[in-house]
């Protein structure tokens, strides 16, 4: 079920009533209930994968538990890390052995990675296994969280699945605001710039070099817009049931660095791979070499997590290497400039590495994008083309002024908003002419086509 | 929780108060390619060189095809019906002034139906509802809904019409093209012809009134309707306000170097709106086809309801339609009109 549907706001609506008229102690039950319905939408088939895969999941932490000795317990570890990691792959990296018929379960990245972290957990000891397969299901279901995260934690997560809040008028409000901010995010600005860069990939003869900054920087702000609005519809409408989900964006676009943008991108990801990952690899605490091969690690896994294309892996390494730049770079910066009290001012210790850092993610997000490696490289070139800057009329491309208008006022309303309200206590009273606005917004200038969330596939 | 769902009511009650007041000022609608057939629709678009603009009755009784292989043999034709189901005149006036905003090549003649009853839904103040939606339909909608299930009697349809109508409601990308109506209803298009569903795919409502046309003497009440209609010299008529909207469109056809001819489908006739085509130069107007001239279209079984007949007069009446039009464009070509 898309949240961008007619569908999903009567199943909330239905959802949100039942929860708050049954008694606290018994809510997970219309939630598991609820999240089952959400996911067997998209089909009966789906959600039994999905169940059979917890059940799976739901032992192994049992076992791990129940086991007397490190070793019995890292072989039930391995075993079911193992499971998880066949389970995703099969269904998710059929196309790169070109399997075909195989559909790929919504989803399956962020569910597998929330179990993976839980099993991990009860191994470490930092959490008891739950003991009741049906709490444990709607911890893994839980739908406003389910297709696309944020990745939660069991520890953070299963208690208030057991105990959400009652509801509460302001904390109500609030969630209210969340998830029309990301309707508005996702049906205003995300699926507008949808219609003005989509028939540049559609057809990539129509793209002259001066498109392609603008396209990067469009697709950037159309999959941030995507990606986020996703999750504030997901922590609004958990906020609405009485549950708190984590923040998984932080203004990634005021980025001095990658390493910097990964701390306020998807940062429930990032925090998984240094827990579950770049830690156990040794992390900074190795030599300079294991260093950076964990950075590439870390990196080309992401890529990979994202999806079954070479886009992706090229993707996830070209973070890797800018990083490893990145801190090379830092260093001998720091050694050479260390008394140059020029050198350290804002512009040269935001500004510039701002600019550079935006340029390459924008750039890198074409990726993202691109089908195949061979358009993405044929886009990278184009800008190069010195004959490909002549000016060319913007209806050539047929892009309507009207679209671009909303996009530009839009984009410069998200920033307003972001850097300058969202952070800040919002009176109650501004809080409802915001609901009010961003529903005008979404009615008036949202697109109304159910268009899929990007991460989605992933 | 009761000041919670109280302040949400205020909320959408704020919205729909300040869509209805600006309803004119912005156009949301997007001419973007959505889905497949629009994207067919948008890349072919071009080659398009004479629309079809009007309501149900052209959308249903224009094939293009047809209409194309009669004027062959004297023009390059190439034809697309772009009329929508529902349309009042302002409104088709509207999609037409985006077609042409939008449009790539610009097609070289527009045959335009003013055969809708209303001007606009409401009222004739042609000022006060310049775009698709006006007061009276927009305030309809809650009504349209609560009618939605006792007129389809399928909950699948009710569902879709329920959605339709709060998109109307709260101004959220309604359907508006031809092609969005036709997904809507699941039709098989041909160059935007949507046919007629046959007898036994028809909803409750539409077999009632059909029921209600076979048997309750409404068409015999139409047939003599008509003929009086046909015969009447316009003396009384008050076509005020089907003249404005033909000047508008006029207006616009001529901005954009688009040759305008006005048609009447039949069945149905308005008094009004027949004096208004009448009122039209001759070179410029396709007269309504009169049942003394074609006794067999306007036989009782040949009708779908009281508005349209059933899908096999399309051809009959695209041929006639086509010819028509041949005439129109010879005599322009004749008087150097810029219709060639």
């Amino acid at each position: 079920m898309l949240f961008n549907s007619f569908a999903f706001i009567g199943f909330f609506a239905a959802t949100f009533g039942v929860v708050h008229s049954l008694p606290v102690k018994n809510r997970w039950i219309a939630l598991l209930i609820a999240s089952y319905i959400f996911y067997a939408y998209a089909g009966i088939g789906l959600a039994v994968l999905l169940l059979s895969f917890t059940f799976v999941q739901y032992c192994a932490a049992l076992c791990i538990a129940k086991q007397q000795t490190l070793r019995r317990k890292k072989l039930f570890l391995v075993v079911s890390i193992a499971i998880a990691v066949l389970f995703l792959g099969f269904f998710k990296y059929a196309g790169f052995f070109q399997f075909e018929g195989i559909v790929l379960p919504m989803g399956i990245s962020f569910y597998t990675f929330q179990i993976l972290a839980y099993i991990i957990d009860v191994y470490r000891g930092d959490i008891k296994p739950e003991k009741h397969f049906a709490r444990f299901a709607v911890f893994v279901s839980f739908f406003p969280q389910l297709i696309a995260g944020p990745i939660e934690r069991a520890k953070d997560l299963m208690p208030q699945l057991q105990k959400p809040e009652k509801f509460d008028y302001l904390t109500a409000v609030s969630g209210l605001q969340l998830l029309l901010w990301g309707f508005f995010k996702k049906l205003v600005i995300a699926d507008h710039i949808s219609l003005l860069i989509d028939r540049f990939f559609l057809k990539p003869e129509l793209v002259v070099g001066w498109h392609i900054p603008i396209i990067a920087i469009l697709f950037f702000f159309q999959i941030y817009c995507d990606f986020s609005g996703y999750v504030d519809i997901a922590i609004g409408s958990a906020r609405l049931l009485g549950i708190k989900l984590s923040q998984n964006f932080n203004l990634p676009y005021l980025s001095i660095s990658v390493r910097d943008f990964w701390h306020r991108w998807h940062i429930t990801l990032s925090q998984w791979f240094k827990d579950y990952l770049y830690i156990p690899l040794g992390g900074n605490r190795v030599a300079w070499w294991r260093w950076y091969a964990n950075i590439l690690i870390i990196f080309f896994i992401s890529g990979l997590w994202h999806g079954a294309n070479w886009t992706f892996v090229l993707w996830g390494l070209l973070h890797g290497i800018w990083i490893c730049l990145e801190v090379t770079v830092a260093k001998i910066y720091n050694f050479v400039f260390q008394k140059v009290r020029f050198m350290h001012t804002v512009l040269f210790v935001r500004i510039i590495p701002w600019c550079i850092t935006m340029l390459f993610i924008c750039y890198s997000f074409l990726l993202f994008r691109s089908e195949s490696l061979e358009l993405f490289f044929d886009l990278f070139r184009e800008p190069f083309r010195l004959q490909m800057w002549q000016i060319t009329y913007f209806h050539n491309t047929d892009i309507k002024a009207f679209d671009m208008n909303v996009v530009l006022s839009a984009i410069a309303f998200l920033l307003c908003y972001e850097m300058y309200i969202a952070k800040r206590h919002v009176p109650l009273k501004l809080q409802w002419v915001l609901v009010t606005l961003f529903l005008m917004c979404i009615c008036n200038f949202g697109i109304a086509q159910e268009k899929e969330f990007i991460y989605f596939r992933f | 929780m009761r000041a919670f769902f109280f302040h949400i009511g205020i909320a959408i009650a704020v919205v729909v108060c300040i869509n209805s007041i600006f309803y004119n000022r912005y156009a949301p609608y997007n001419w973007g390619v959505h889905r497949p057939d629009e994207q067919e629709f948008a890349e072919n678009a071009a080659d398009y060189n004479l629309l079809f603009i009007g309501a149900s009755r052209i959308s249903r009784l224009v094939m293009p095809t047809v209409f194309d292989s009669v004027l062959s043999e004297h023009w390059d034709v190439s034809s697309y019906n772009l009329a929508n189901n529902g349309q009042p005149l302002l409104e088709q006036h509207y999609n037409f002034e985006q077609y042409l905003q939008q449009a790539t090549v610009k097609p070289k003649v527009a045959v335009i139906s003013i055969s809708p009853v209303f001007v606009s839904y409401g009222d004739r103040d042609t000022a006060r509802s310049r775009y698709w939606l006006d007061t009276r339909r927009y305030f309809n909608a809650l009504h349209l809904i609560m009618l939605s299930w006792e007129r389809e009697g399928s909950a699948k349809t009710t569902y879709k019409t329920t959605l339709h109508y709060i998109q109307k409601l709260l101004n959220m990308g309604v359907w508006r093209t031809n092609l969005q109506v036709a997904l809507y209803v699941g039709a098989q298009m041909e160059r935007g012809y949507v046919p007629l569903p046959d007898e036994h795919k028809l909803t409750p409502h539409q077999q009632k009134n059909y029921k209600e046309f076979m048997e309750e003497g409404v068409y015999e009440e139409d047939m003599e309707y008509r003929k009086s209609v046909l015969a009447d010299d316009c003396s009384s008529a008050n076509a005020k306000a089907f003249a404005k909207i033909i000047e508008m469109f006029e207006e616009l056809a001529h901005k954009h170097d688009v040759y305008p001819l006005f048609v009447t489908p039949p069945p149905r006739i308005q008094y009004d709106q027949y004096c208004a085509l009448k009122a039209i130069a001759d070179h410029k107007r396709v007269g309504f086809p009169s049942p003394q001239e074609f006794p067999d279209i306007y036989k009782k079984e040949n009708f779908f309801d009281r508005t349209h007949f059933k899908k096999h007069i399309a051809p009959i009446y695209s041929e006639y339609l086509a010819r028509e039009v041949n005439r129109l464009l010879q005599l322009a070509d004749e008087q150097h009109l810029p219709a060639s």
